[in-house]
């Protein structure tokens, strides 16, 4: 990025940007054909007396020289292809389309099977900064040894069960948020399990789950 | 220009839709007095950073006026060509992207590219749903779902050139790659093979016995 950003700057610089890049180029590859030719292949020593060679002038020397870079062969069409398009039982290059795609029922946008439907996962990660960033306002980053609790509008208003959170606790740190409980944000999910370290502890008792009932979504 | 290639005078009602267009152009249609020669610039000369740089002869297809049909002929299907240029993307890779959405619906290519794990996607998805849009809005298409992708390529743009550094002070040239994407929505329902389609069993087997059949032993009785 850094590399693409100066060399635009370098081309919309100057007015007369063009040759000023040919010049820059020409400072930078001076020789006529691109490369310094004082960087010869340093070959192992001949150990051998040197063989006279009669024809042996200043340009047939200059013209044994190592060429750099460059193609040995021409690539076939099978390779060209093969590129281009790959092999079709190890790796085709080309777009396969996607017929596993489905329709999310709750949001109405469409989905890979076996995949979480992105739109709903970006509603849930939105909310889950929310809290986050309530979180961090009322506590800020000292330890939290309480459990976390989060209180919506919807919570205070409606009658209290054994799953919504009571304001009263002690024990619990209670987060407060200026909106309505989402939908896919049950109080269920707030429960405790009965999985836990402590499994032959008998007086832990886990709550009943409560039905769920659908409301019709808010705007 | 395709105006050059296909100069078809007395053909005009002849050929595919985009030979007629182009046919339209190339005898100097109505289109030469369009928009992007009319306006005037009499005081006012385009600074050369103001200049609009890159292709400007696709959305010209878009103000062709043809002729009227006879009652015989089939009607025409309305067409957008829409474009995007000097999108920060290789060519190469876009092509992938531009041949993916040949002969699909409009509908289908939008789905697909969302789930399509490449740059370029991004960059055909927008024009598609721009493209949607001018047909609906200034090109007399009645739903914007009875669109399919006729004509879907890309081309090289700008390469601007920069340095980078090897190993024993040598230097290397870098080249920053942007590419133009061209795509053209026909009104209708896509066709069944947009490229011709693999023979079948019995094709390939009567192409067989007919080579056979033709082959002849030369020197024999």
């Amino acid at each position: 990025m850094k590399g693409y950003l100066t060399a635009i700057a370098l081309r919309l610089s100057a007015t007369d940007s063009i040759r000023g890049l040919k010049k820059l180029t020409e400072l930078l590859f001076p020789f006529p054909k691109g490369f310094p030719p004082g960087l010869a292949v340093a070959g192992a020593p001949s150990t051998l007396p040197p063989i006279p060679m009669p024809s042996a002038t200043m340009e047939d020397k200059k013209a044994e020289g190592f060429v750099w870079g460059v193609p040995k062969r021409r690539r076939s069409i099978e390779t060209r292809l093969t590129r281009k398009f790959g092999v079709l039982e190890w790796h085709w290059k080309l777009i396969k389309p996607k017929y596993n795609l489905l329709v999310c029922d709750t949001c109405g946008h469409h989905y890979e099977a076996k995949h979480l439907c992105r739109n709903c996962y970006e509603k849930t990660m939105e909310e889950t900064k929310l809290i986050r960033e309530s979180m961090e306002a009322k506590f800020g980053h000292s330890p939290m040894d309480k459990d976390v609790i989060v209180l919506y509008e919807s919570d205070k208003q409606s009658v209290p069960t054994d799953t919504t959170p009571s304001l009263n606790a002690s024990n619990k740190l209670i987060v407060e948020l200026p909106k309505n409980r989402p939908t896919f944000f049950s109080p269920n999910l707030l429960q405790k399990s009965t999985a836990g370290a402590n499994r032959k502890v008998k007086d832990v008792t886990a709550t009943d789950p409560v039905p769920i009932v659908h409301k019709t979504p808010s705007e | 220009m395709y105006s050059m290639i296909l100069r078809r005078f007395p053909g005009i009602g002849s050929g595919s839709l985009f030979q007629q267009s182009r046919q339209v152009l190339s005898a100097g249609g109505p289109v030469v007095a369009a928009p992007f020669r009319s306006i005037s610039t009499t005081g006012m000369v385009a600074l050369p950073y103001e200049k609009r740089l890159g292709p400007k002869g696709w959305p010209r297809y878009n103000s062709v006026v043809f002729p009227p049909q006879s009652l015989d002929e089939k009607r025409r299907p309305a067409y957008v060509c829409h474009m995007k240029t000097n999108i920060k993307y290789s060519p190469w890779k876009m092509w992938y992207v531009a041949s993916f959405i040949r002969g699909m619906s409009v509908d289908e290519a939008i789905l697909q590219l969302s789930f399509v794990n490449k740059k370029g996607a991004g960059f055909v998805k927008q024009t598609l749903l721009e493209a949607q849009e001018l047909a609906v809005q200034d090109h007399n298409v009645e739903f914007r779902s009875n669109l399919w992708v006729a004509e879907s390529f890309c081309t090289k743009g700008v390469v601007v050139k920069g340095i980078r550094r090897h190993a024993r002070k040598r230097v290397g040239l870098v080249e920053y790659f942007h590419c133009h994407y061209f795509v053209r929505l026909e009104e209708g329902v896509p066709p069944k093979h947009f490229y011709t389609p693999q023979p079948d069993g019995p094709t390939l087997l009567q192409r067989w016995i007919n080579d056979r059949r033709s082959q002849r032993v030369y020197g024999s009785f």
